[in-house]
């Protein structure tokens, strides 16, 4: 099959794309196949809906490296819960627990961890290179969480980045609940009237909430770095790939483009590309369905004339795929998976699914 | 779709189910009312551009069908107005956000974005301007990101205990709770998993902004074959590929029934939009879809 190959030389797999084009499905199927070539594969996602479960047929994915039942090597999967794994970290990085819990009880903590820009995505890789680095699987499959485009995904993290560095925090370090004289006058001019302004809009409270939780995580600024580094390597690792996975038709195109472009500029690998949906089995066959030749009969001609209709619909975008496809490098793999019409969120679909792979 | 006197439409959905599309068929349906109409997208990068293959789509709003007009709300151009408005002098505006270190910080810091974005949505409804538009239809983002913005507000509100922000935001939850002017549009897809995030969506709109919600099912696939025909032509059929098209497409309906009786179910009254197979982008398009959002579709009709 088409993606044993990366399945058997890859560490780490990515499974990016927009929203609605069934990534969690063909992330499950990827790590299925795997362990039918024998890996120990653990299958991660990040989605409030639910959606892994829904198509591994498990209830409840809360745990973290749940065993799915499979004849040959060994499935985990899990879903990520964004607050748990933040949480998590914080006892990690936290010298005592007392030290964890007061972050944890700040407000400023507890709406970073869940509202804040690129969380989700930090949380994700995170997470990511904690499974690697415990060595306990042969591949990790991880499902990004749902974007408007696919490079949201990685551009997010940064974000949160900037926000551990050190110039802010030592800025919100400053004894801003007091508002002394002395640390205005630390400041340089621009800095204190910025900072002025933020007071006006937010009251002095929340200043001091932000000030409390910058405070508290000081220390570990360092260690929080170190991670973010040790991720980025993690991507940028030979052992880690890239697989895109978009749906059919022009705009899905563009991003695809756009994607893989991207991903290059920023020294990620591109590994695969996988086309959803593309167009069903007999769109490609010039059918003997034209030929029947029964002018008389309403319904074949109904038939008929769907069919000829559905076909051309196809074939316009098929023609873009293949004009996209011999733009690729040779070394990323492509591959259009047909629309099955029938349901794929059974362990039965995923393996009708998976040998499409 | 009966809005009566509803200012403000969120129209949101699972990635991928035609949301933008649906939300411009709205606004387009509103305008052939008479009303003038206000199409907002979010976001940095304009999918209205290339739909309507047209150019200039930016913040401000600009007539690209008539009486619809489209804007493109980004997130920096909705805080940098918002903050002007609050600090009244443009001027420190700039001071605050050329600064550095606190350019890093509200970009990255949570809600400040959306409440800017619903503050912007809600302020002709909180009468802090007086809107030349009769109705503004948002195109949200998909379902999570969607009750993340809807969810700011109230979060915000915990955040600060007082001052002129936590007063700001209470104000944005209180309008967005408001059945009377705010309208939501749920788009689903026949298929398994975006309705479940549909049924789930819902349920959390009622519970949390007391919404009242219409559903619009898309994409739904119509061979246009009735089941008399379907089993005349089973026996009828001999050439085995044939065979299999016909088999595919009675295997896709069957499916797409069993989804559409179970939506039907949980709402009575929706709207439905048939899959189109042609090449259609833009007014082409729109024009297939607005009539259908006239009246309810019924489960009989498929």
């Amino acid at each position: 099959m088409v993606f044993d190959k990366l399945l058997e030389e890859k560490k780490v797999l990515i499974c990016c794309g927009s929203g609605g084009v069934g990534k969690t499905s063909l992330s499950a199927a990827l790590g299925l196949r795997a362990a039918e070539l024998g890996k120990k594969v653990l299958v991660m996602t990040i989605d409030p809906a639910k959606r892994l479960a829904n198509a591994l047929g498990l209830e409840n994915l809360y745990e973290i490296e749940k065993r799915v039942p499979t004849q040959k090597g060994e499935l985990y999967a899990e879903m990520l819960d964004m607050k748990r794994t933040f949480d998590d970290f914080i006892y990690r990085l936290a010298p005592t627990p007392e030290a964890a819990q007061k972050v944890l009880a700040n407000i400023v903590y507890q709406q970073l961890s869940t509202a804040l820009n690129g969380s989700q995505e930090y949380t994700a890789l995170e997470r990511l290179l904690q499974a690697h680095t415990s060595g306990k699987f042969d591949l990790i499959i991880l499902d990004t969480p749902p974007t408007k485009h696919a490079m949201d995904f990685l551009n997010a993290p940064a974000k949160i980045h900037t926000l551990f560095q050190e110039s802010i925090m030592k800025w919100f370090l400053m004894p801003f609940s007091t508002l002394d004289k002395l640390s205005l006058g630390l400041m340089n001019r621009g800095t204190k009237a910025a900072f002025k302004m933020l007071e006006r809009l937010a009251g002095s409270e929340f200043i001091s909430t932000i000030s409390e939780f910058f405070s508290a995580i000081r220390d570990w600024q360092k260690t929080l770095r170190d991670r973010t580094a040790e991720v980025h390597r993690l991507l940028t690792n030979q052992g880690t790939g890239f697989v895109l996975i978009t749906g059919f038709n022009s705009v899905k195109i563009e991003e695809a483009r756009f994607f893989e472009n991207s991903l290059k500029k920023g020294g990620y690998q591109l590994s695969g590309i996988i086309v959803n949906r593309a167009f069903p089995l007999w769109a490609n066959a010039d059918s003997g369905i034209l030929k029947t030749d029964k002018t008389a009969d309403e319904a074949l001609n109904k038939l008929k004339k769907h069919y000829q209709e559905l076909k051309r619909y196809y074939q316009i975008h098929l023609q873009a795929y293949t004009a996209f496809e011999k733009e690729l490098r040779q070394n990323v793999l492509f591959l259009k998976i047909p629309d099955l019409s029938q349901d794929i969120n059974s362990i039965n679909g995923l393996k009708n699914l998976m040998e499409r792979l | 779709m009966n809005l009566a006197q509803k200012k403000l439409i969120f129209v949101t959905g699972k990635g991928g189910v035609g949301k933008s599309v649906v939300a411009a068929s709205i606004a387009v349906e509103q305008a052939k009312l008479g009303k003038k109409v206000c199409l907002v997208e979010l976001g940095g990068q304009s999918f209205y551009e290339s739909f309507f293959e047209t150019r200039g789509i930016t913040y401000e709003p600009s007539e690209v069908i008539p009486l619809v007009h489209i804007s493109l709300l980004t997130p920096d151009e909705s805080l940098r107005e918002f903050v002007t408005h609050y600090l009244k002098i443009p001027k420190l505006y700039e001071i605050l956000f050329q600064n550095r270190i606190m350019k890093a910080f509200l970009s990255a810091a949570p809600a400040l974005s959306e409440i800017s974005i619903l503050g912007k949505l809600t302020s002709d409804i909180r009468e802090v301007i007086v809107s030349e538009y009769d109705v503004i239809v948002c195109d949200t983002y998909s379902t999570g990101h969607a009750l993340a913005l809807l969810r700011a507000p109230i979060g915000l509100s915990q955040t600060f205990k007082v001052g002129p922000l936590k007063d700001h935001a209470m104000g944005i939850h209180n309008v967005i709770c408001d059945p009377s002017k705010v309208h939501y549009v749920l788009v689903t897809i026949p298929e398994e998993l975006p309705l479940k995030e549909t049924l789930e969506m819902f349920d959390t709109l009622k519970k949390e902004f007391k919404a009242d919600v219409d559903v619009v099912c898309n994409l739904i696939y119509s061979s246009e074959l009735n089941s008399a025909e379907k089993t005349h032509l089973k026996t009828e059929l001999k050439e085995q590929d044939a065979v299999d098209f016909l088999e595919y497409v009675i295997q896709k309906e069957g499916a797409q029934h069993e989804h559409l009786k179970q939506l039907t179910n949980k709402f009575p009254q929706i709207y439905g939009i048939k899959h189109v197979f042609k090449d259609f982008r833009g007014q082409e398009l729109l024009d297939t879809i607005v009539p259908q959002l006239e009246r309810p579709w019924f489960l009989t009709n498929s």
